[in-house]
């Protein structure tokens, strides 16, 4: 990367302010606090197993969706922004920055658990990246575009919250509907998952997301919406 | 414009603190219940969770109290975390739109703003909560009789607002601290740990507990509801556990307020 590369994220992440990317560093941490507090205090390999999955499946990107639909709809003045470069590029790139930055820690966070062997039953080194990045990429991806389509950071919070947390309330339902199940996001937490629907479920999750984007995208091609309201 | 300001008198200083505090939950009410993210939100999350197969088999509880608290704990589930989410943007609003110096120049003060957006914003994200609730009640009476409201208005007042003030001020109030993004994973994690993590998992938590903000002991003790957590403890309700849990969840809500209203005084240049 050349130094004006370097010179344009750094612009973006001060304009982007520090309370999105603290949230995404917020919650591996808050989860490192947690498996280590477990590990330390002689938890049972059962839940240990189970923390660590949650956290890296779960917290982690839930986290970082809040974190980067956060930077939609909060700049005071959009409208010079739109006049000098593309305001879908100017929103992708704070948004990617900020769950770059949540990607980077829960790696860290998964390197730590297998150190520990606080690891998902059934996961290999394969699971450093496959049990948390497909789910982040999903929950990333949809709070974007719950964002941009309400032009509320607000209601994607709330709405990607709420599908978080119906992932676990509903989790015996979701493993009996095919389709359901391969938007899991906890499937990396579970006991014992058969080769085939583990492939399908880490495919469709990023594939989802990928789609997600593009809407957001296509929606962000006018971005005079976001201009000249308070928060909705 | 001139209907609008011709709608209520504004606020003068020799009016009472009541007064000016009404007149600033008017305009907050009338500002939270337009939004769009309100109703989309708390809707979205109350029927996400009522179109799942839900954890208790509901058809088959004929008596009315258990019927209408099975449900209450299935809006109870989701609901105040959509509540949260959209009041935590509140607190920072007026610093946002920099309309903290008018503000401070008119006569209505610090507390009558803070009470009044307590008590504005937050009926105003319960009412879409309140709606989904009344239609539900509708639906049940035309199946099991209209015993089933004087029922539903019960478990609203004992069950749903005492937790639903608990989080409207947990959410007017930290995230002066945290901000509303931090303030909303923190919600997200405090619900899930705090209510939901039972203690088969080995993790200390108020889940199961009078302590926690479901209102599952109201549910377990006066209306013969199912008891999740609290059955895990291998714990009865009693009609005293039910009002240890209303009592905390409403006087740490009056705490932390007043705590808000202390600290902004304080820091307050007049």
């Amino acid at each position: 990367m050349n130094e004006s590369t370097w010179a344009r994220l750094h612009l973006e992440l001060r304009v982007t302010g520090i309370a999105a990317p603290v949230t995404a560093l917020a919650a591996p941490l808050a989860g490192a606090v947690l498996v280590t507090t477990l590990y330390a205090t002689g938890a049972g390999t059962h839940n240990l197993d189970k923390a660590a999955g949650v956290v890296l499946a779960g917290f982690a990107p839930l986290g970082a969706a809040i974190a980067a639909s956060s930077v939609v709809g909060r700049d005071p003045g959009a409208e010079l922004v739109m006049t000098a470069t593309v305001y879908r590029r100017v929103l992708f790139l704070r948004a990617g920055l900020v769950a770059a930055a949540a990607a980077v820690a829960t790696l860290l966070d998964a390197v730590a658990f297998h150190a520990m062997g606080a690891w998902p039953e059934g996961q290999g080194t394969g699971g450093y990246v496959l049990v948390w990045a497909p789910p982040m990429i999903w929950l990333v991806a949809l709070a974007m575009l719950i964002a941009v389509a309400l032009r509320s950071s607000a209601a994607a919070s709330g709405l990607v919250g709420g599908v978080w947390l119906a992932q676990i309330l509903m989790d015996r339902v979701i493993r009996t509907n095919s389709v359901l199940r391969a938007q899991s996001m906890f499937m990396g937490v579970a006991d014992r998952v058969p080769a085939h629907e583990w492939n399908v479920n880490r495919i469709a999750l990023p594939a989802v997301g990928v789609a997600a984007v593009v809407v957001s995208g296509v929606l962000l091609r006018r971005p005079e919406r976001f201009l000249g309201r308070d928060a909705a | 414009m001139t209907a609008v300001l011709e709608r209520t008198t504004a606020p003068t200083a020799a009016q009472g603190w009541w007064a000016k505090t009404r007149a600033a939950a008017r305009y907050e009410y009338l500002m939270q219940v337009r939004r769009p993210a309100v109703w989309v939100v708390v809707i979205g999350l109350i029927a996400l969770r009522c179109a799942a197969p839900l954890p208790v088999n509901i058809g088959s509880v004929t008596d009315h109290a258990a019927l209408v608290s099975d449900w209450a704990g299935n809006f109870m589930e989701l609901g105040p975390i959509g509540v949260g989410a959209v009041l935590a943007d509140r607190v920072r609003r007026e610093a946002r739109l920099e309309l903290n110096d008018l503000l401070a120049s008119t006569p209505t003060g610090i507390g009558p703003r803070l009470w009044g957006k307590a008590i504005g914003a937050g009926a105003a994200t319960i009412t879409p909560f309140a709606l989904c609730w009344a239609a539900l009640l509708g639906y049940l009476s035309t199946k099991h009789g209209a015993g089933v409201i004087p029922v539903g208005i019960e478990v609203f007042a004992t069950v749903f607002l005492p937790g639903l003030i608990f989080v409207t001020a947990f959410s007017l109030t930290v995230p002066f601290l945290t901000g509303p993004v931090l303030f909303r994973l923190g919600l997200f994690g405090y619900w899930v740990w705090g209510n939901m993590v039972g203690p088969d998992y080995g993790i200390p938590t108020p889940a199961g507990t009078p302590f926690e903000a479901i209102g599952e002991y109201p549910i377990g003790a006066w209306f013969h509801g199912f008891m999740f957590d609290a059955r895990e403890r291998g714990w009865n309700a009693t009609s005293a556990d039910a009002v240890i849990s209303i009592a905390f969840l409403l006087l740490t809500a009056l705490a932390a307020l007043a705590t808000a209203h202390y600290v902004l005084n304080r820091r307050s240049p007049s």
